[in-house]
C-alpha cells in the first residue's frame, strides 16, 4: 500500500505524506525515487500534519545524503517547526532544506530555465567561432543536454574557469581528446605538435580565455555582469570533469572531422 | 605599411599567443620580433625606445597591457611608439579606458592574419598622417 503520493513538477520529484514518515515510508521514498530520472530536487511534503518517527530519522538522513552525492537536493515542505529545529541542533539542516512553499524552488527552476538559452548560446557561438578563426578548425555544435551520471567521454586535457558574479556563479570547462587538442595547437601555432607538453598547456587556457571573453561580452550586454576569470588547466589520461554544484551541469557537445569534444557548464543561479 | 625591418615587441603572458602573434608577423614579412611575458618585462625591454611597434595583450599578471601602455606614453623616449592592444574582450568601458590611455588600435581575439594586418595598416596610416 502506498504511504506517499508521488508527483513530478518541472525537475522536482514531489512526495506527499499520507501518514507519519516511518521506516516503511522512507523505504518507499527511496525506491520510488530510484525509478525516476531527469530530476534535480526531491520534495517531501509533510502537510503540516505528519512527523518523522524517531526510528526513521537515520534512514531519511541517509536518503538525503545519497541524493546529495548524486548532485540532487532534498527539501522538506511544510514540516513541523520542532522537527526543523531538531535537525538544525543535530547539524543536519543542510541535508533537510526546510521550505514553506513549493514556489520557493519552482521560481528557482523557472529562473534557471530562462537563463539557459541566453546563457548557453554565446558559449556555443564563441567556441565554434574561436576554433574556426584561431585554429582553422571546423566544428558543429550539438544539442545541449543536462549531464547525467552515465555521461562518459574521453578527455585528455581540459581548461576550467570558475566564475562568481551577480548574474552567474559556477564553472565552465572545455574538454578535448589529445588528438583534437594537438590538431588545434598545430593549426594555431603553424607547427606540428605531437605531444601535449607543459609549454603547450597554456594553449588550452588561452582558447578558453578567448571563448570566455567573447561569450562574456555578449552576456554582459544581456545583464549578467560576468567578471574576469583565470583558467586552470587539467591534464591526464581519461580525465573526469565534475562540477560541484547542487544544480544541473550542462553538456555542450561539438562534432568535428576528428571526433567530438565538449564544454561543460556547471551553473548555480 | 611598416617597413619589414622594424623592431616589434610582442607582449603576452601566454606562450601560445606570443607564438601566434609572432608567426603572423613573420608571415607578413616582419622578422625583428622580441617577446616579453608581462608589462614589467616589456617595460624593461622597451624603455630605451628601440621598438617601432608594440603589440601587447591586455590581461596579464603583474602589469596589465593598459598599465604598460600608460608607462610607454608617460616616458619621452617611448611616448610616440605605435601601440596595439590585443584583448579577448571588447566591452565599451574597456575600449574607452584603452583610448584614454593612448592606444592606437586594438585587436579582438580570435583574429586572422588579415585582421591583424588591417589593424597594423590603420596604425601606420595614423602615424604617417601625423608626420
Amino acid at each position: 500500500m502506498a504511504l506517499l503520493k508521488k508527483n513530478k513538477v518541472d525537475d522536482i520529484l514531489l512526495f506527499g505524506c499520507m501518514k507519519d514518515v516511518d521506516l516503511g515510508a522512507v523505504s518507499e521514498l527511496a525506491s520510488e525515487t530510484e525509478k525516476e530520472d531527469s530530476f534535480t530536487k526531491v520534495v517531501l511534503d509533510m502537510n503540516e500534519l505528519y512527523e518523522v518517527t524517531p526510528s526513521a530519522i537515520r534512514n531519511l538522513s541517509l536518503f538525503a545524503l545519497d541524493l546529495r552525492k548524486k548532485n540532487k537536493v532534498f527539501y522538506l515542505l511544510h514540516s513541523p517547526k520542532a522537527f526543523v529545529r531538531m535537525m538544525a541542533n543535530k547539524g543536519l539542516e543542510k541535508l533537510f532544506n526546510a521550505i514553506d512553499d513549493l514556489s520557493e524552488i519552482r521560481k528557482e527552476v523557472k529562473k534557471r530555465k530562462n537563463i539557459d538559452v541566453n546563457f548557453l548560446n554565446p558559449f556555443i557561438e564563441a567556441t565554434v567561432n574561436t576554433l574556426r578563426i584561431q585554429c582553422s578548425f571546423e566544428s558543429q555544435s550539438g544539442k545541449p543536454e543536462v549531464k547525467n551520471e552515465s555521461f562518459s567521454h574521453p578527455v585528455d586535457i581540459a581548461g576550467v574557469i570558475g566564475i562568481t558574479s551577480e548574474g552567474f556563479t559556477g564553472s565552465i570547462s572545455i574538454c578535448f581528446t589529445e588528438k583534437i587538442f594537438l590538431t588545434l595547437m598545430s593549426n594555431m601555432l603553424g607547427e606540428e605538435c605531437t605531444e601535449i607538453n607543459q609549454d603547450m598547456e597554456d594553449g588550452a587556457g588561452e582558447l578558453l580565455n578567448i571563448i570566455f571573453g567573447q561569450a562574456k561580452t555578449t552576456l554582459n550586454q544581456l545583464g549578467y555582469s560576468l567578471e574576469k576569470a583565470i583558467p586552470t588547466i587539467v591534464r591526464g589520461r581519461e580525465l573526469k570533469v565534475k562540477h560541484i554544484t547542487p544544480y544541473s551541469t550542462f553538456i555542450l557537445p561539438f562534432e568535428s572531422q576528428l571526433g567530438s569534444f565538449y564544454m561543460e557548464i556547471g551553473a548555480e543561479v | 605599411m611598416f617597413k619589414n625591418d622594424i623592431n616589434i615587441l610582442v607582449v603576452d603572458d601566454m606562450l601560445t599567443m606570443r607564438k601566434v602573434v609572432s608567426k603572423i608577423l613573420r608571415d607578413l614579412g616582419y622578422m625583428n620580433i622580441t617577446q616579453a611575458t608581462d608589462g614589467n618585462d616589456a617595460w624593461e625591454k622597451a624603455k630605451e625606445g628601440t621598438f617601432g611597434l608594440i603589440i601587447s595583450d591586455w590581461n596579464m599578471p603583474n602589469c596589465t597591457g593598459v598599465e604598460f601602455l600608460k608607462r610607454v606614453r608617460a616616458e619621452a623616449k617611448t611616448a610616440k611608439t605605435p601601440f596595439l592592444l590585443v584583448t579577448a574582450e571588447a566591452e565599451q568601458h574597456q575600449i574607452v579606458e584603452a583610448v584614454q590611455a593612448g592606444v592606437d588600435q586594438y585587436v579582438v581575439k580570435p583574429f586572422t592574419t588579415a585582421g591583424l594586418q588591417e589593424k597594423l595598416a590603420m596604425v601606420y596610416k595614423k602615424y604617417n598622417k601625423a608626420v
